[in-house]
């Protein structure tokens, strides 16, 4: 491929996820699991964890035997470790009513998060810049500053995933600091930050640089990859059809009629940042906790005089749906705010997620 | 990097009682030198009764008399009740300001008119004192308000002083009379019969329950106002004040960082229905 | 033997050369922090653990000892073990050796390791009092070498006998949380404790170890990855102010807080005393369908074998004993005959009486699933839900005459001749009786009676007897208490004759109960019946036998009979777990009253409420995120729960504390762990034979009841040729008729999801309390312009025996003459519960 200012133009069959600048090297997994060892002891982790009945979730590690580099999509995304489901914002404790002492929560700790999927990461990329808009959220964004995300790539998405149609995976090129790919007995590690070449640095010798065949094994992974999706979702028809406002009313009273307000898909998607704030208090002591919450349930936007702008399921679906696909798009820079990650078509009781939504509008005809 | 969420300490300087829900808090900051944050016409605090909660007030003072805070509170839920409960002294928390101005400056050299209903005159208030205290900057000043019953009336010695001045004309109504009331008895809108307004040069700002605003801003459409002179408060569940939270979200803005201050042309133009 | 416990022989041999005589070897295993706690301790003067020893607690009965251990040396052994262990010192001077090891630096096997090293300390020291604790995860096993030397005859207790014995005690004990440390994963999982459904979830913790919330098994069949708005946001009820978290006696005219000796003794000795007054039947026991499996069994044990009574019942009498009942008489159990999978499969489903998609999200889930196979759902339910809005068919049926259409269909079915008659075997008594009436319910009566047009009767019917695989859901909405069993004896009947009474996919699924009231009828909390629901009466002496009770059980009284007795007198003590029986019965001020005169009232809650505050002996319980059992879901699946996260304060899981009581009233039995009481459960109660938690096949999803012989993984399926007995299900004259000049409309009651029935956990959660803070009346228009009420004003309900303060909403989509409210603290109070139905007038 040859560069025209500077900017790469690629065609078909060119791995777009490379990047010139990126350090590529591989490791022999065996080995890659002594700087795992190594990383443990100096740093906090976190990293996907196989659950005893085969589930994977990320989780902080204690244990390095703990950690599963296993294919398949971990339970939860990864934004509970930065935007917290439960977060002491700070604690407070009054003196009589004419004083109060307050106590800040403790400073965010540096960590390693291994194994990170690349929807999740995007997603992790998509909140920090959520929070950094106009009031920066500190909460929040230093703990993503803080953390090293070693992503991991997928090379077998489930029936549920179609990150490849919002540009979020299986592989990314950039948000990471380094990023894995299988290749059977080795990792390639691509490193992509100073810090990530830094924190690698002391286990320099057990690391070879990639030679032509592995970028070329790489290749052909990628496009091996792309073939086993099976689901296809057309985002950009979706915002386009959301944000004309071409979307008939009917299509969402059914999906309003469908969707149960139970928050499942809030809650599992990467990118949902919607939160609850409350005091809780014991006696002359308190805490202000911050908490996940939920714009599909009917008591979110429902104001003190009992007027709800967003009396039915059908109003919140359209809100949920509108901010994903459309507002996102023309505030960030034209990033989807649906990171394919399928979270949400798993755990929806009643078919009432975003996939099914943009594939929906396909056969409907709209206005 | 400070934490946005945490507030500042606040002392409480006095409570005025408004009506038998409602009262009047002045707050200022505990911070030593008393120094106040610079605020304009239209923002509101985050005020934290602590064990309680925290919820949003419109700051009813005027930055142009600005030792202190204003916030008018009506006993509603577990933090309004909270602060109801505040004696002077009393220590509060405060976050903000947030929020967006009303256009004090971009109005100058119109006529104003003001319609406030019930407990909607308090972001109004402080808009009006800004105006007062600068009163060679605009023109004619009009302020109709317009109470459920006499006893809802909030700011009653106020009123009184408006409907004094000479160089305002206040007129008030109240949806049910009283054996001790005699003024007019009607809906604010009945109001806008009395007075004669030049459209093409007023603005005109309003708030109150969302349905008087609806009734208001039919009649002011009617008399011939452009919608992007229209300017009204959006009313919404708000949380966290800084965007985050999600709760006021409406179409693609919030309700607390883009608002709460809208003029009806912006409020026509969201994509979704507030 | 390897390093770790070399090093703990070693310091135990400074003990045993000071002539210690008792000494305690105590192991704790913090999975959270991922260390091992070990405990050495010169024992001679009482009884160590480790709990005992982290709350500092003084040693009581001190004796003068003339052993010195020499801590010089016992430091230095203790420091040439890379600093893990560390000397301390007792409260009069003993040694305390303490010991943290990370749990991934122990290589091989701990607990094989231990139990040699201990054994060879017996071997050699035959007389030392060796007590051994291990502590995994909320539970523990101890013993004392002692007890292991008096169970073995004389002649065999010398050292390498005993010290056999003692090898294969440790072991045994082990096995058992062997497979905690055997799975490398930090997590343990729990069962949602709200509705019938059962989801398994994961718990979330905080940096700091607090439980922030639950999320979804996507493996598991019932959870599937989703979970309702209850499960996500209710664990913060668990660290609310609210809770009892210490015991608490009356004295004094009130209620201070006591320790569990005190509060034991004074239930154990009342309790004694009642029934030395008064006898056995003076004394009535309630159990709970939202405790688990162990908690009922061991209640329904203490009540028949300790104090010797039958009165124990459920709160579940008014709502789902009933259905239980009928179902166990038609089929021969008491649950549900299909199973969660079986829906999503169903070419038609017939949902009567239960808004699914509040009360059971997960059967409401797999509805959508059969509709999205183009399945047929008929909804017979007088309001619009969200699930009608989905249904191929919404029977907007007048309420309670569900009998009606049921019984039009089987007259129906039976003219035209549609019925399985292979099923039916030749002269079936049931089926006779039902042919003979048949004449007297024709379409036509079932039309005029529940309003449901007899065509789409007719086409119902049709279509009942046409597919193969038909599932009936049904929820408590069927009626009210005194016609429930009828009508769903006619609905078994009905699903028995066209061939889908559980069979090839079909049957009956129950849905809208707690999470474990399917598992607390199986327990036997239950008046009539045994465990496995056997009628007492007319059981045979094996099944009796099986039970192993001290006394034989008998005939007691039911819960309304026992809330009557209380009234009345008759009933002088009442043992309350987890039912607060003045929750929608604060207005009857003479049941209160009545309460209060009881000699003795134990209450055994999480949250303190208007009946603890005037109980005798208030037990505190643990939350069902602090303990372990099992629970049994809507589709007989028994699945397993674990702690999430460690007890508050000094409350205790209710089986321990039944236990304890049971234990200071002088029973017999021992258990250690809850897994004790589940063996037991194992080997007693009809179908929960693969309970047994030493099987190997017990995996992580649970197993449906009954497990197959060879111990699969079981079927969803009974029986393949089962045969149901056809009960009488005709309604009588005059039945259904309610309403009159009077009470013209009919008002049906239900319940809000966020709102879980009397709130007592779910009004707790931020959350959900947010959701539905206000219940309102729903009124047809018509019928507010009869009442001339407008919307949104607020209303008095009157009915025969009240008034209920509320405000109304005008709804269409209900039909005129029906009303409707949910259960809501602030607005939705009423009595009694367990009556469905209403009539009433409202004024403004």
């Amino acid at each position: 491929m040859f560069a025209v200012n500077k900017i790469p133009i690629s065609g078909l069959g060119e791995d777009r996820t490379i990047k010139e600048k990126h350090m590529i090297s591989t490791i022999l997994k065996d080995d890659f699991f002594t700087v795992l060892r190594g990383l443990a002891k100096t740093s906090r982790m976190i990293a996907p964890v196989m659950l005893s009945n085969g589930e994977l979730l990320y989780d902080r590690i204690q244990c390095i035997e703990d950690v599963s580099l296993q294919p398949g999509i971990p339970i939860m995304s990864a934004k509970e470790f930065f935007f917290s489901s439960c977060e002491e914002l700070f604690r407070f404790k009054r003196i009589g009513t004419d004083a109060i002492d307050f106590v800040q929560p403790e400073e965010a700790e540096a960590c390693v998060f291994l194994g990170i999927r690349s929807c999740d990461l995007n997603g992790v990329r998509y909140l920090e810049r959520f929070y950094k808009r106009k009031f920066n959220d500190t909460t929040v964004t230093k703990k993503i500053e803080k953390t090293v995300f070693i992503s991991l790539g997928c090379l077998d998405p489930g029936e549920q995933c179609f990150c490849a149609c919002c540009d979020s995976g299986p592989f990314l090129s950039d948000g990471f600091d380094a990023q894995l790919t299988d290749l059977d007995n080795r990792w390639m590690v691509e490193i992509a930050t100073a810090r990530a070449e830094t924190l690698l640095r002391p286990y320099d010798n057990l690391f070879t640089p990639a030679t032509d065949a592995d970028l070329n094994e790489r290749k052909n992974i990628l496009s091996c990859v792309d073939s086993k999706f099976t689901r296809r979702s057309f985002m950009a028809m979706g915002v386009k059809k959301v944000s004309l406002g071409a979307v008939e009313e009917e299509v969402w009273e059914a999906f309003g009629d469908r969707c149960i307000s139970c928050g499942s898909c809030v809650f599992v998607c990467p990118t949902c940042s919607c939160f609850n704030v409350l005091d809780r208090e014991i006696g002359e002591e308190g805490v202000r906790l911050r908490t996940w919450d939920a714009c599909s349930y009917s008591g979110f936007t429902r104001e003190v005089s009992g007027h709800n702008p967003r009396p039915r399921a059908a109003d919140r679906l359209k809100r949920r749906f509108f901010h994903k696909l459309s507002y996102q798009t023309t505030k960030d820079s034209g990033r989807l705010g649906c990171m394919g990650c399928g979270r949400c078509v798993v755990s929806c009781p009643s078919l009432a997620d975003i996939s099914t939504f943009v594939t929906t509008l396909r056969s409907v005809r709209t206005v | 990097m400070e934490n946005i969420y945490m507030p500042l300490k606040a002392r409480v300087v006095s409570v005025t009682n408004e009506t038998p829900d409602v009262k009047t808090f002045k707050l200022r900051l505990d911070n030593g030198d008393g120094a106040c944050i610079p605020f304009l016409p239209g923002n509101f605090l985050e005020v934290s009764s602590f064990g309680a909660g925290e919820a949003p007030f419109c700051i009813s003072s005027s930055p142009t008399r600005n030792d202190a805070f204003d916030i008018t509170v009506r006993s509603v839920g577990s933090v309004t009740s909270g602060l109801h409960k505040m004696k002077p002294q009393d220590i509060v928390g405060i976050r903000g300001p947030f929020g967006n101005h009303f256009p004090c400056s971009a109005v100058q050299g119109r006529d104003i008119l003001f319609v406030g209903g019930g407990i909607g005159l308090p972001p109004l208030r402080s808009l009006i004192h800004y105006m007062l205290d600068n009163r060679d900057d605009y023109g004619d000043i009009t302020i109709l308000y317009g109470a459920r019953t006499p006893d809802d009336r909030v700011y009653k010695r106020e009123l009184d002083q408006w409907a004094g001045r000479k160089d305002v004309l206040f007129l008030e109504t109240v949806d049910v009379g009283s054996k001790s009331w005699s003024g007019r008895v009607g809906v604010v809108t009945i109001l806008f019969d009395e007075i004669f307004v030049r459209p093409k040069i007023t603005t005109a700002f309003t708030c109150g329950p969302p349905v008087m605003i609806k009734f208001v801003i039919q009649g002011l459409l009617k008399m011939g106002f452009r919608p992007d002179n229209i300017v009204t408060t959006l009313e919404r569940y708000m949380k966290c004040g800084v965007g985050k939270c999600g709760h006021c979200a409406v179409g693609e803005k919030y309700a607390c960082t883009d608002g709460p201050v809208f003029t009806f042309a912006d409020i026509q133009k969201l994509s979704e229905k507030p | 033997m390897f390093g770790l416990s070399l090093h703990i022989l070693d310091l135990i041999e400074h003990f045993i050369q000071a002539h210690v005589s008792a000494l305690s070897v105590a192991v704790e295993c913090d999975r959270a922090n991922g260390i091992l706690k070990i405990l050495l301790k010169d024992n001679s003067t009482g009884v160590a653990s480790v709990s005992d020893a982290a709350k500092g607690s003084p040693l009581k009965h001190m004796k003068n000892s003339s052993r010195e251990i020499d801590l010089k040396r016992l430091n230095d052994t203790a420091s040439k073990t890379d600093g893990i262990f560390k000397i301390g010192k007792g409260e009069v001077g003993e040694a305390i050796v303490t010991g943290t090891v990370k749990l991934d630096s122990i290589k091989g096997d701990i607990h094989d390791d231990l139990a040699v090293m201990l054994s060879s300390i017996v071997c050699t020291n035959p007389d030392l009092d060796l007590t051994f604790e291990f502590r995994i995860c909320e539970e523990n096993c101890s013993m004392r070498v002692s007890d292991i030397k008096n169970r073995l005859p004389p002649e065999k207790s010398g050292g390498l006998t005993l010290a056999r014995a003692v090898q294969e005690k440790i072991k045994a004990e082990l096995e058992v949380f062997k497979e905690f440390q055997e799975r490398r994963s930090i997590l343990n999982f729990t069962v949602c404790p709200f509705c019938s459904c059962g989801c398994q979830a994961i718990p979330r913790k905080s940096v700091q170890g607090n439980l922030t919330g639950l999320v979804p098994s996507r493996r598991h069949p019932v959870s599937a990855g989703s979970l309702c708005i209850r499960g996500w946001n209710s664990v913060d009820y668990i660290y609310h102010p609210d809770r009892i978290d210490a015991p608490m006696i009356k004295k004094d005219g009130g209620q201070i807080r006591c320790t569990w000796k005190e509060a034991l003794e004074t239930a154990a000795e009342d309790l004694k005393n009642v029934l030395h007054k008064w006898g056995p039947d003076s004394i009535g026991f309630i159990g709970s369908p939202r405790c688990s499996n162990e908690d009922n069994y061991l209640l329904m044990k203490m009540a028949r074998q300790v104090v010797g009574t039958g009165n124990i019942d459920t709160g579940s009498r008014l709502t789902y004993s009933p259905i239980f009942e009928a179902l166990y008489d038609s089929y021969g159990i008491g649950a549900s005959t299909t199973s969660l999978e079986n829906v999503s499969e169903a070419e038609l489903i017939l949902l009567v009486g239960a808004d699914v998609t509040g009360c059971s999200p997960k059967a409401a889930s797999r509805i959508f699933q059969a509709l999205n196979r183009k399945a047929t759902l008929i909804v017979v339910d007088p309001r619009c839900t969200k699930i009608a809005k989905q249904a191929t068919h919404h029977w907007k049926i007048r309420p309670g005459s569900d009998a009606y259409w049921i019984s039009g269909m089987i007259s129906y079915l039976i003219k035209e001749n549609k019925v399985r008659a292979d099923l039916l075997g030749g002269e079936n008594a049931g089926f006779m009786e039902l042919k003979k009436e048949a004449g007297l319910f024709p379409m036509s009566l079932a039309e005029t009676k529940t309003w449901i047009p007899e065509d789409s009767l007719r086409m119902a019917a049709d279509l009942l007897a046409s597919v193969k695989k038909a599932v009936f859901i049904l929820g408590d909405g069927i009626g009210s208490f005194d016609e429930m069993k009828k009508t769903v004896y006619g609905l078994a009947n009905l699903a028995f004759i066209t061939g889908h009474g559980g069979r090839n996919g079909s049957g009956i699924l129950v849905v809208g109960g707690e999470n474990n009231t399917q598992g607390a009828w199986d327990m036997g909390a239950l008046p009539d019946r045994l465990p496995g629901g056997i009628p007492i009466a007319g059981c045979d002496v094996e099944t009796r036998a099986r039970l192993n009770f001290r006394m034989p059980p008998t005939v007691g009284q039911d819960y309304r009979q026992i809330l009557h007795g209380v009234m009345s007198g008759d009933i002088r003590a009442l043992y309350v777990m987890g039912e607060n029986l003045l929750a929608f019965h604060e207005e009857d001020k003479a049941f209160s009253d009545a309460l209060g005169r009881l000699e003795l009232l134990v209450v055994q809650e999480i949250f303190s409420n208007p009946l603890t505050a005037m109980a005798t002996v208030v037990f505190p319980a643990s939350a069902p995120y602090e303990r372990a059992g099992t629970v049994t879901n809507l589709e007989r699946r028994v699945q397993r729960f674990q702690p999430i996260v460690k007890s508050r304060g000094d409350t205790r899981p209710d089986w321990e504390i039944i236990y304890n009581l049971s234990k200071a009233m002088g029973a017999g039995f021992t258990y250690r762990t809850v897994w004790d009481v589940n063996a037991e459960i194992a080997s007693c109660v009809p179908f929960y034979e693969g309970l047994n938690p030493r099987l190997p096949a017990n995996d992580e999803n649970g197993f449906l009841w009954p497990k197959s012989a060879k111990n699969e993984n079981s079927q969803p399926r009974l029986r393949q040729n089962w045969e149901g007995t056809i009960h009488g299900s005709y309604p009588q004259e005059g039945y259904g008729e309610e309403t009159d000049e009077e009470f013209p409309v009919v008002l049906i009651l239900g319940r809000l999801p966020s709102f879980w029935n009397t709130g007592t956990r779910s009004s707790r959660c931020p959350l959900l309390h947010r959701e539905e803070n206000r219940s309102h009346l729903q009124l047809h228009p018509y019928d507010a312009n009869r009442f001339q009420v407008r919307e949104g004003e607020k209303v008095r309900i009157i009915h025969r025996s009240g008034i209920i303060h509320t405000s109304a909403v005008l709804k269409e989509d209900l039909p005129a003459g029906v009303a409707f409210l949910a259960l809501h603290s602030v607005d939705g109070r009423f009595a009694p519960t367990g009556v469905r139905r209403i009539p009433i007038w409202v004024e403004s």
